[in-house]
């Protein structure tokens, strides 16, 4: 009987390690698990953006190609901006426009202008799915959004070349996506709100397929990000995301 | 014998006084004139290059446009200009129109960057609304397609030369931004500082394009010569009506001088070219009395004479107005006269300022054209001769040894 | 030529209305020509101390990062070592401001406004310790007040509260980024509004405390502006090297008030050129008014010309006599005209003309409002002191000249 008891503790050790590592997790766990499911060794897809505020309601699609948590171009599709394309490497950012021969590199306060006239800055796009790198992060508690249980994760900047010095994001604690995501100005007001809105599961990895940002500061001013078909792991080719090939 | 009579009589008598008093009016007078035409020519040229640059006679843009222009909103457009052209011509076929883009934007090469306002127009339009084959310096204008003439001074700061490559980065009528490269065909000097210094102009189809704008455009521009300014708020009215009555919406029409910031600058110019009118009139005045005074003074031993021989005060004073007062009509007429016409061959041919100034710092245009106008004539001439007339007073009055009252009596 | 020089001085007072007449004439047209340049002179530097007062003094540090890239209001590259460059502005006796310039979006609702709004705004944050050694703003209060170092109040130019509907105790919303680019909202209430005589101020001024820059913008203690006033001239040139050889090393670099405002610059020198045009062509009047009344003077004297050249007088000592006497009537009446011309200049400048409003909208480059004043221009009175001896002097030679020409007794018939 000695063996089977042996056995069972063996046992219990195993499963308590296995539902900490599913359950009891750190902040820290939670952020790189829904980083993790978010990145891609490479992925495609096309969607469109969607903003709204006194003028009217603006649409522009794009196709999109990224790889791992800091590349990405980005290829307009929509009439009016149709050809324009987006390239992000480790380091830079650039535009390119069909009709223009020089690729213009955005930097500095360039970088904060709204892509678009959306809610979204250029440099919100740079944010990547990077985000221990960037930010401490604390356990706030848990909450429901929309009927889904949350857990309540404060997130405050490490360096200070971030926009959001704080953010407050709530990742669902089946399936490890953010709910919602606060953004607040270094005094500490909101300034946006991310709300997702739906989601694709694709084995281990989840692709966020609709989202709404909204100006917290500026009345009836939204954005919608939607994603309506996607690829996992498509093969790239390695130029992609090189200056060299954004010019054709 | 009437005093008239020898009042004649003594201006013939004495042709070189009479000529020389005479020529200080006449010239006083032509000055005057000239310079009158010169300020008005000056004020035409601004309210012009106002009309022409910025405003029109009338301008027509999206109804809400002047209340967000803070925040650039490109997509403010005029839509189907086609058809307000349309209608337009039908309410008026003399009314040139412009049809404009004008946006901000920012012009690279290479790593560096300038700020500068595109402008997307319709050059064979603007052969007629500005005159545009004026102001080239240097090659030609651009026709169609990814060409640019930019403002020599812009081009100059950017040390970039015809047939040199720029690129613009705008944001777009789409509310999104685009980016396109040009060739530069030409270089222009323009009558405003402003434009040489930041414009550059693009094929309307070209920026339509470029900012996204299908068929639309920034601003329609109507140019035409109102008789007056209700004539032209009648037309408004009319273009307002008929609009309207065509389903075109979100339209503001304006006459150029209900639009704010060009019209003070009218007023301004306006304010200060009359200073300087009065100080002009000022001066013809002194120098009509001047001589006037200085040719009776030579005569008071005339006047002596005269009074011995038994004539009365009063017709002695009598007699020396009437004098001056014929030398001023003439010398005026012929003064005035005089400056018309040099006005005018000036106002056909133009003044270049360009040599004196000898680069193109000049904020208003380098051809100045004189404008005569029959206020101008009229006031001049009447100015002229009654002060003529009237300067006689003080030294004849004196002269005769009475005062003013007393020559009013004896009347 | 003593004798000449005496019988002339005779002349000029035997003839005394003659004289009077003629010296008139010329003093008028000199008085004017004064008036004019007076008045030109007077507003260009008129609009430059309101842009000396208001925008810029009379130059900039910045960092070299920073002037390049000064359109965008960076920051990041604004001058962390402060106390290295105002230790040499003391050194070197050059009063300086510091301020910071930001960018920001500015946000109003409704209600109190009258409707919601943002538009792009730049904000300037001053030092009250030493913003009134370069700058005027704090006599310019139409209302209200200005907040105090930490307060978190803003204040704003009178046009702009006109145009978006503000009044004192209103809220504002600055939404900008820190100094390392994280966003930030500030949230104001309007303390003061300004009212200068610098149009561009107030049609967008937005002033807050350094104070509350320093702390919502993290400025670290640093600055974006420090703008230096020089003592006597604007454009000290000694100072100036003098600077921009301590400034070497520093990072900072100084720039003029020239460099700072080019659409001002160009629009000022237009100006002047053309109103230099506009002399040019006063003067030539001025000058065919004066000759006119000289040739009259001169040849009503035909007769006493011939009389002379009968007496046995040499035809060159009748010229000069004639010359030196136009000469006298020269100098007289350029004193005169100078004299006129202070005389008309001190209510030019005392009081002005009044323009008032016209500048309420539209920018052209220009900073001046409401009066339009005449200036002390030493260079018109002199020009104008001696243009008035020369001409008269070189007007009489034509007559002179005519009347020599013809045969003694037909001059003296005349």
């Amino acid at each position: 009987m000695a063996d089977n008891s042996f056995l069972k503790s063996i046992i219990i050790i195993l499963l308590i390690s296995v539902s900490a590592s599913l359950y009891a997790e750190t902040a820290e766990d939670i952020i790189k698990i829904m980083d993790e499911k978010q990145t891609f060794e490479t992925l495609e897809s096309t969607g469109s953006i969607i903003s709204r505020d006194r003028f009217g309601t603006k649409q522009s699609d794009f196709t999109s190609i990224s790889r791992g948590k800091s590349e990405f171009l980005i290829e307009f599709t929509s009439l009016e901006e149709r050809g324009q394309k987006i390239l992000r490497t480790p380091d830079e950012l650039y535009l390119f426009y069909p009709d223009s021969e020089e690729i213009i590199r955005l930097q500095g306060a360039a970088l904060r202008q709204s892509m678009l006239g959306s809610d979204i800055s250029y440099e919100d796009m740079t944010e990547g799915t990077d985000t221990l790198s960037r930010y401490d992060v604390k356990l706030n508690g848990d909450e429901d959004v929309e009927g889904a249980g949350c857990y309540v994760i404060e997130m405050t900047a490490k360096k200070k070349n971030v926009p959001y010095p704080r953010q407050v994001v709530w990742v669902d604690k089946n399936i490890y996506i953010p709910r919602k995501t606060d953004y607040y100005s270094r005094s500490g007001k909101l300034l946006k709100t991310m709300e997702l809105k739906d989601y694709k599961k694709d084995g281990e990895k989840i692709i966020l397929t609709s989202m709404i940002i909204s100006d917290k500061l500026k009345k009836n001013s939204t954005t919608e990000l939607n994603i309506s078909s996607y690829r996992i792991n498509p093969p790239v080719h390695p130029a992609t995301f090189t200056l060299e090939e954004l010019t054709w | 014998m009437k005093l008239s009579k020898i009042a004649l009589r003594n201006i013939n008598r004495n042709k070189r006084r009479s000529l020389l008093s005479g020529s200080a009016i006449a010239v006083a007078a032509a000055s005057i004139i000239f310079l009158f035409a010169l300020l008005d020519g000056m004020e035409t040229d601004l309210a012009d290059n106002i009309q022409t640059f910025y405003t029109g006679t009338i301008r027509i843009i999206h109804s809400d446009f002047e209340k967000n222009k803070k925040i650039n909103p490109m997509h403010l457009t005029v839509k189907d200009p086609d058809k307000i052209i349309e209608i337009t011509k039908r309410i008026n076929p003399d009314i040139q129109v412009s049809e404009r883009i004008s946006f901000p934007a920012r012009i690279y090469i290479g790593s560096r960057y300038f700020n500068a306002m595109g402008m997307g127009v319709r050059f064979p339009d603007e052969i007629g609304f500005q005159k545009i084959e004026d102001v080239i310096v240097e090659g030609r204008f651009p026709e169609t397609g990814r060409e640019v003439l930019l403002g020599a001074r812009l081009a100059d700061k950017m040390g970039v030369k015809t047939g040199d490559k720029i690129t613009a980065l705008s944001a777009t009528a789409g509310r999104g931004s685009n980016a396109m490269t040009f060739t530069v065909t030409g270089l222009a000097v323009f009558p405003l500082l402003e434009f040489t210094n930041s414009v550059f102009m693009i094929p309307l189809e070209t920026g339509q394009d470029f900012l996204k704008m299908k068929t639309d455009v920034k601003e329609l521009l109507l140019k035409y010569k109102a008789s007056s300014d209700q004539d032209a708020a009648a037309l408004i009215d009319r273009l307002r009506n008929e609009t309207e009555k065509n389903g075109i919406k979100n339209i503001d029409i304006s006459y150029w001088k209900d639009i704010n910031d060009t019209y003070s600058m009218i007023a301004m110019a306006e304010k200060m070219y009359m200073i300087m009118a009065f100080f002009f009139l000022l001066l013809g005045c002194s120098v009509i009395i001047n001589t006037t005074m200085m040719v009776i003074y030579e005569r008071t031993k005339e006047i002596g004479m005269m009074k011995a021989l038994g004539m009365k005060n009063s017709d002695v004073v009598k007699l020396f107005f009437l004098e001056s007062f014929y030398i001023g009509i003439a010398a005026s007429a012929a003064g005035v006269i005089f400056g018309v016409i040099i006005s005018q061959i000036l106002h056909h041919t133009g003044i270049n300022f360009q040599n004196m100034m000898e680069d193109m710092d000049f904020e208003m245009s380098t051809v100045l054209y004189p404008v005569v106008t029959l206020t101008s004539v009229v006031t001049i001439f009447l100015y002229s001769v009654i002060i003529a007339s009237i300067s006689t007073f003080i030294p004849t009055l004196r002269a005769t040894g009475i005062n003013t009252v007393d020559a009013l009596k004896h009347n | 030529m003593i004798f000449l020089i005496k019988l002339s001085l005779k002349n000029l007072a035997r003839y005394r209305k003659r004289t009077a007449i003629t010296s008139l004439s010329i003093a008028v047209g000199l008085a004017f020509y004064i008036f004019l340049d007076s008045m030109i002179i007077g507003s260009v530097y008129d609009s430059e101390k309101n842009l000396f007062m208001y925008e810029t003094g009379h130059g900039v540090i910045q960092t070299e990062e920073y002037w390049k890239e000064k359109d965008l209001l960076p920051l990041e590259y604004s001058i962390k070592n402060s106390s290295e460059i105002t230790a040499i502005l003391d050194k070197l006796g050059v009063p300086y401001a510091e301020r910071t310039n930001f960018s920001a979006d500015m946000i109003v609702y409704k209600d109190p406004y009258p409707e919601d709004g943002n538009l792009p705004v730049k904000v300037t944050a001053i030092d009250y310790k030493n913003d009134s050694n370069v700058f005027g703003i704090g006599e310019t209060l139409e209302k209200g007040r200005f907040p105090q170092n930490e307060e978190e109040g803003i204040v704003i130019g009178a046009w702009l509260a006109e145009d978006i509907g503000a009044d004192i105790g209103y809220p504002v919303t600055l939404v900008t980024r820190t100094k390392s680019g994280y966003y930030q909202v500030i949230d104001l209430e309007i303390t003061g509004i300004i009212n200068t005589t610098n149009p561009v101020v107030n049609r967008e001024a937005l002033l807050i405390p350094r104070g509350i820059a320093e702390i919502y913008l993290e400025m670290e203690g640093s600055i974006t502006d420090i703008n230096l006033k020089f003592n006597g001239s604007r454009n000290n040139s000694k100072i100036i090297s003098l600077l921009r050889k301590e400034l070497s090393g520093t990072g900072c670099s100084f720039h003029t008030w020239q460099e700072m405002v080019p659409d001002f610059v160009i629009a000022s020198e237009g100006d002047m050129k053309g109103s230099g045009v506009m002399l040019i062509i006063i003067f030539i009047i001025v000058a065919v008014g004066i000759s006119n009344t000289m040739l009259m003077a001169i040849f009503e004297r035909v007769h006493e010309i011939g009389m002379m050249r009968a007496l046995g007088m040499k035809d060159l000592s009748v010229k000069w006599l004639f010359r030196i006497e136009a000469a006298g009537i020269g100098l007289l009446g350029s004193s005169a005209g100078v004299l006129l011309g202070v005389f008309i200049n001190i209510p030019l400048i005392i009081y002005g003309i009044d323009y008032s409003k016209m500048m309420r909208e539209g920018n052209y480059g220009y900073r001046m409002i409401g009066i339009m004043r005449g200036m002390w221009h030493a260079e018109a009175f002199i020009t104008a002191f001696f243009a008035g001896i020369l001409l008269s002097f070189l007007v009489s030679f034509i007559p002179t000249r005519r009347a020599l020409k013809k045969d003694i007794p037909s001059c003296i018939r005349d």
